[in-house]
Order: structure tokens, then C-alpha cells, then sequence
């Protein structure tokens, strides 16, 4: 056989994912094809620029590229809110993001010079780069190999073929293998030559705000403006220019109201309009859009020697930057399958859980950003929800990549899957809670208790959550870490439906427990599977009415982080009463002394 | 940012954080033993001083702090090194 991988495709996911092959398998012969030719335009090349701490772990420690992300891109300040109000000014709109920069590192990339420059490392790993020349289709074939048509007539015939065509998903649409999004939005995107950052928006004369940012390095992070059913992103490239993307919910904006340059300014000035006020006298380099983007896949690896990675599998959503993760999942997994059958080791069942853990994680994070265009505008459900999200994307799904659960026997692998499906369970239960508190709202936006909400706070289980990724664990620590976590994160869970009883007080809170049903003990809510219950222990009565020194004490740790990073509501009444109503809401029939002044303190 | 303004804004910094009647904090307040604060709740006010002074406190010298007075004091000495732009000190904060 000719070529051991045959890659359709050679942008990001093809390109990393021929540099992991030979790092695993340094004498496997891999084929790289890819329509477009060198140079590649800077600044203007492609969206999906943020990456994330998995992606970077990826980029920069499997294979290699620190040093070249720190000195050709830039380092990343994390993710940023600001939710709130988003017509009134942005200094009174309150942040949600790191205070310090972040230790563990990611990168702001510019895909163009990027793609460029992994185009040569590529060649220099020793693939062969077929440039210039499309794929015109795949013939899956058994033992004699996958044969690839390419737009010159030439059959290249690999025993492994990888379809990282992108959006084009050749094999996807072969095989039908897309599965339909929860999430259904559509998003455009502009670049602006120069610097776009937050400051630029807030008058000089706010010191407090300007202050706050130390280092003067707001403007490093993914910076979001959060409101209704939308979110703006603010991106800075290493080639001076800035990326700009509108994000919206169908059920919430229409694409057509902001698809051409003159509508999405337009469409700015009605929602963000002081970013929009900035932007007047800037002209947008490029414009491009990309209606109802979201998809899913029944299958992205295959014994039969086939895979699909990066956004030839899948794209849930741009929030959180989550795309260069799932493409590096799918490129280290398929990579490790075809190492593995280059020594003549390559065990079946390894590819099945390697393909059911990347379903899983893509199913847990589509849960997370699905539907949950109504918490944006409320900062409190919205640094609520951040907290959830991250504590759980750092414990399970980032600590299974950066431990190398991945690259263990098939037995080891399931074992960690089965502790996965109890942390997406566990995140059922969380988005609905957060949905269902954002949706009982009564104000199209709330401040919340805090300026500013530490993404992570300094000395919080959040903020060791993240640090922990820079430790190395053996599996059996990694595995015990995970379980404790998750036990933590039902704590976490459950502090968050205190917190959102206290918000909403005694009129909403048997609503909240009918939308919540089995999670707090009651029946199943309408729609759709139970997630896991939550732990509501004395904290809920005989804890929380105490003073605040005697409520410390006896708080767990993650009560009082969470305390500590999004403040606290006073409910109207104490929150004994208002689980109570929220279980009769949920239809658990409470028999033991009827709620009354009586416990109060006791 | 007269002495005043700095004791006021951080009679607010305390009264918003830690559910302290601002009538119960004086000048001569003891942080730790009358306004019952812990050693996390000082991590959280330093932290919150930030909007005042757009510096990192020193945290050997933040350890001194034991009265709403020299935390008013602290301000006032953090933002003339400000003025005077002397370095930050040299601290990694945890993430």
C-alpha cells in the first residue's frame, strides 16, 4: 500500500494531526491533501482564533510549538464577560474573568500565519503535502485499503484514511453520520485592522475600572459582551488586527438581521451600541457568516480504519473555544489508533471507547451550550453557570486529556468513561437548574451582587482545579482526583440552587422545583432524562439562617468560595422554606413539622 | 484621594462584603478580632483594593495591617509609590 494515513484536508485539525502521527509513529507515511496553496492570507484566513487550555496542551506540550505560539501568537488572559446591561455603559456592567493572568497558558492564534507555518513543520516532520489539489471523493475499502480521488486524476490508496476536510465533511455526508445540534445559532464575523479592546469603550475618568485590570491586560483575553440570547466576542490577533463575532440564538435574533456588514452594524447599535459607536469609523477587512453552524456525529472513529476529526466530526459552538478542543481530541485519539496498528497492536475495542468517550464529552458539552441564550444578560446565573462550567471542564474533560487517560488499555478506558457519564449526568442536572433560574427572571438583566466575578478566584477549589492541570498524576491518582471532584462538584451544584432560591425568592421557588423535579427529590420534569440528585444537606436549614461567622465555619469549602465569588441574595424568606416549596413544586409531599419561623436559628 | 475618600471607600469595600453594619466600623476597628475577619476575607479585600491604587499589594506588607486605620494608611502609602511608579513587587498570585 501506498501511504499508511491519507488526510483529507490540511488546515488545522489535518495539519496538527499529521504533526501527532509522526510524533507517535515517526516512520508512518502520511499524505496530506489540501485544496488551497502557500501563502495563505494573515489576519483574514479563518475563524477560530481563542483556544483553550486543552487545545493549547495540545499545541503546545504533545507537539511541541510552545515557544513558537508564545513568540508568533499571543498569550492568552482567559475568557472575560461582561453580562448586565448591554446598552448602559460598559464599566457598569458587571466582569466575570480572571483577575490574575492565568497559569496555565492558551493561545490567541492567527490562522493564517499558523496554517502557514504548520504547513512547513509538516513537511519538515516528513509528510507529504499534496497542495493545491482537492479531494473529489472516498472509497472505503476492507483489507486493500481506502482509496482517495484527488482533483488530478490521481487515486492515492491509504490503510487508514482521515477526513479533515472541515465543514465539506466528506465522509460524514457518505456515511450520514451527522446528528442534529440542540444549539441552533448563527453567528458573523469581521476582523478590524488595529486593536479593539475594552478600555477603548470605557472613559479615562473611570479609574476603579481601569485599575482594576493591574497589568493592563483585559484586552489578551476572549472578551465577550453578553446579552439576551447573543454574545459578541473581541479577539486580538498577534498580527495587530482584531477579531470581531456576533453569536446568536435563533429563537432569539433572526441572521438575517445582522448577515451583511451594514446589518450587523446596525444590528450593534441596537444591542451593543457603544462597541458599535467604536466601530463607526472602522472598516471591516472581511465579513463572513455562517448560519445555524452547530452539528453532531453519530461515529468520528472506526476499527475499519477511518476517522473524522476536527469539524469534519463535529462544531457545537464557539462559546468557551471549545472547537480546537474537540479537534484535538479527535486528532491525538485517531492518531494513537493508527500508531497502535503500525506496531500490529491495534486492539478494536480501544477505538470503540476512544470514539465513545469523544461522543460523550461532545454530548456533555453541547448540554453546556445549548439553550442557554436567557442567562447571558444575569450576571448572577451567569457567573453561576461559568463556575459550573469550568469546574467541570477542567476536572473531567481536560484532566482525562492532559493525564493521558487516552492513551490506556480499552478496560482503563471504559472505567473512566463510566466516571464521564456521572459528570454529565451531574451537568444535566446543572444546565437545567441555570436555565430554569435565568428563564424565572423577572428583569430583562440583573447585576448580581459583585463588579467583578473571579474567574477563577485566587484560593478557591476553582482556581486549584485549574492549577492542578499543570501537575502530572498516575492513573490512580487521576482517578481518585476525578471521583473526589465530582463529589465536590455536586456540592457545587447544590450551593447553586441555594443561591438561585435565595435570588428568586419565595414567588418563584416552587416553579424552580417543578422545572427541577427528580434533582431535588420530586418527580421526573417534563421534558426529557433524569440528571443526577443533588445533595441538599443541613446547609439548606440550619446552616445558612446563622450570622456570618458561624455560617463560615460551617460551610463547606465551595459554599464559601461560591459565597466569596458571586456574593449573596438575601431571600425573603429563609432558605429552609424555600427548598421546601421548591420540593412541593417538584411534588415531594413534605410530611415533618410544616415550614415555620420556629426553625429559624435553631 | 484624600484620606477621607479612601477611609469611606473602604468603610464600603467592608460593609458590601462582609454583611458589616458600616455605623460598626470606626478607624480604630480591629480587622481580625471586632469586624471578625479571616485570613480568605483579607485575600478578598486586598484583592478589591485594586480599584483603588491599580497596584498588587506587597503581601509581606499587607500581613501588618491590623486596623481599619492602617488599612487607610496602606492605601495612602500604595498609591504615592504609584505616583512615584515604583515596581510591583515581585509575587505570583495563584490562578
Amino acid at each position: 500500500m501506498e501511504w499508511d494515513v491519507v488526510v483529507c484536508g490540511g488546515g488545522l485539525a489535518g495539519l496538527t494531526f499529521a504533526l501527532e502521527v509522526l510524533r507517535s509513529a515517526p516512520e508512518a507515511r502520511v499524505a496530506v491533501v489540501e485544496r488551497t496553496r502557500r501563502p495563505l492570507p494573515e489576519a483574514c484566513h479563518k475563524v477560530g482564533e481563542s483556544s483553550v487550555e486543552l487545545a493549547s496542551h495540545f499545541f503546545g506540550e504533545r507537539l511541541g510549538l510552545t515557544d513558537y505560539l508564545s513568540e508568533s501568537h499571543l498569550h492568552k488572559n482567559g475568557l472575560r464577560f461582561f453580562s448586565g446591561d448591554s446598552r448602559g455603559p460598559l464599566h457598569e456592567r458587571p466582569e466575570i474573568g480572571p483577575p490574575e493572568f492565568p497559569l496555565v497558558p492558551s493561545y490567541q492564534l492567527d490562522r493564517g500565519r499558523l496554517e502557514n507555518d504548520l504547513r512547513a513543520r509538516v513537511e519538515q516532520a516528513g509528510a507529504t503535502l499534496v497542495e493545491g489539489h482537492a479531494v473529489t471523493s472516498i472509497a472505503l475499502g476492507d483489507r486493500g485499503g481506502h482509496q482517495v480521488s484527488v482533483d488530478d486524476g490521481r487515486t492515492l490508496v491509504g490503510r487508514w484514511v482521515v477526513d479533515a476536510s472541515g465543514r465539506k465533511r466528506i465522509l460524514s455526508k457518505q456515511l450520514d453520520l451527522r446528528l442534529p445540534s440542540p444549539a441552533r445559532s448563527s453567528a458573523a464575523w469581521f476582523r478590524i485592522a488595529g486593536r479593539v479592546r475594552p478600555r477603548d469603550l470605557v472613559p479615562d475618568d473611570e479609574r476603579a475600572w481601569h485599575q482594576r485590570d493591574i497589568a493592563d491586560d483585559r484586552w489578551l483575553s476572549t472578551n465577550h459582551l453578553m446579552g439576551r440570547g447573543y454574545w459578541v466576542w473581541l479577539i486580538p490577533l498577534s498580527t495587530g488586527f482584531t477579531s470581531v463575532g456576533i453569536v446568536a440564538d435563533q429563537t432569539h435574533h433572526a441572521i438575517a438581521d445582522f448577515n451583511k456588514p451594514e446589518r450587523a452594524r446596525a444590528w450593534l447599535a441596537a444591542h451593543e451600541p457603544e462597541l458599535a459607536a467604536h466601530l463607526e469609523d472602522l472598516s471591516f477587512e472581511d465579513f463572513r457568516t455562517m448560519p445555524d453552524y452547530s452539528y453532531l456525529t453519530r461515529q468520528a472513529l472506526s476499527p475499519d480504519r477511518w476517522a473524522c476529526i476536527g469539524e469534519a466530526a463535529s462544531f457545537i459552538d464557539p462559546l468557551y473555544s471549545l472547537g480546537g478542543d474537540f479537534l484535538s481530541l479527535s486528532c491525538c485519539y485517531t492518531a494513537r489508533c493508527i500508531a497502535d496498528d503500525l506496531r500490529g497492536e491495534l486492539d478494536p475495542e480501544v477505538v470503540r471507547e476512544l470514539d465513545a468517550i469523544y461522543l460523550l464529552l461532545l454530548q456533555d458539552s453541547s448540554r453546556t451550550l445549548s439553550r442557554n441564550g436567557a442567562i447571558f444578560p444575569h450576571a448572577q446565573v451567569l457567573g453561576a453557570k461559568l463556575w459550573w462550567d469550568f469546574f467541570n471542564y477542567w476536572s473531567f474533560m481536560c484532566a482525562h486529556f492532559f493525564q493521558e487517560v487516552w492513551l490506556q488499555d480499552a478496560a482503563t478506558l471504559k472505567r473512566f468513561r463510566e466516571l464521564g457519564q456521572r459528570y454529565y449526568d451531574l451537568n444535566t442536572t446543572a444546565q437545567r437548574l441555570l436555565e430554569a433560574w435565568a428563564e424565572l427572571e423577572d428583569e430583562p438583566f440583573t447585576n448580581g451582587h459583585k463588579k467583578m466575578v473571579g474567574l477563577p478566584l485566587p484560593r478557591t477549589v476553582l482556581s486549584e482545579a485549574h492549577q492542578a492541570l499543570g501537575e502530572r498524576l498516575d492513573l490512580d491518582a487521576t482517578y481518585a482526583k476525578m471521583e473526589a471532584d465530582l463529589e465536590v462538584g455536586r456540592e457545587l451544584v447544590g450551593e447553586l440552587l441555594a443561591h438561585a432560591l435565595r435570588d428568586l425568592g419565595e414567588a418563584k421557588a416552587a416553579e424552580l422545583g417543578r422545572r427541577l423535579g427528580a434533582a431535588i427529590g420530586g418527580r421526573e420534569p417534563e421534558e426529557r432524562q433524569a440528571g443526577m440528585p443533588l445533595v441538599l444537606g443541613e446547609r439548606f436549614t440550619r446552616v445558612d439562617p446563622l450570622p456570618r461567622r458561624e455560617r463560615l465555619e460551617a460551610y463547606s469549602r465551595i459554599a464559601r468560595d461560591l459565597e466569596r465569588a458571586l456574593g449573596r441574595a438575601e431571600g425573603d424568606r429563609p432558605l429552609g422554606e424555600l427548598l421546601d416549596r421548591a420540593r412541593v413544586g417538584a411534588g415531594v409531599r413534605i410530611s415533618s413539622p410544616a415550614p415555620s419561623e420556629s426553625r429559624v436559628g435553631a | 484621594m484624600t484620606r477621607e475618600e479612601i477611609y469611606q471607600s473602604i468603610v464600603e469595600i467592608l460593609s458590601d462584603s462582609f454583611e458589616l453594619d458600616p455605623d460598626s466600623i470606626k478607624p480604630e476597628s480591629t480587622l481580625y478580632e471586632e469586624l471578625d475577619l479571616d485570613s480568605i476575607d483579607a485575600v478578598d479585600i486586598f484583592v478589591q483594593l485594586r480599584d483603588l491604587t491599580g497596584r498588587r499589594p506587597d503581601p509581606e506588607r499587607a500581613k501588618e495591617v491590623r486596623t481599619v486605620d492602617e488599612l487607610v494608611t496602606f492605601v495612602e502609602e500604595e498609591l504615592a509609590a504609584a505616583e512615584r511608579g515604583d515596581p510591583e513587587p515581585d509575587v505570583q498570585m495563584p490562578t
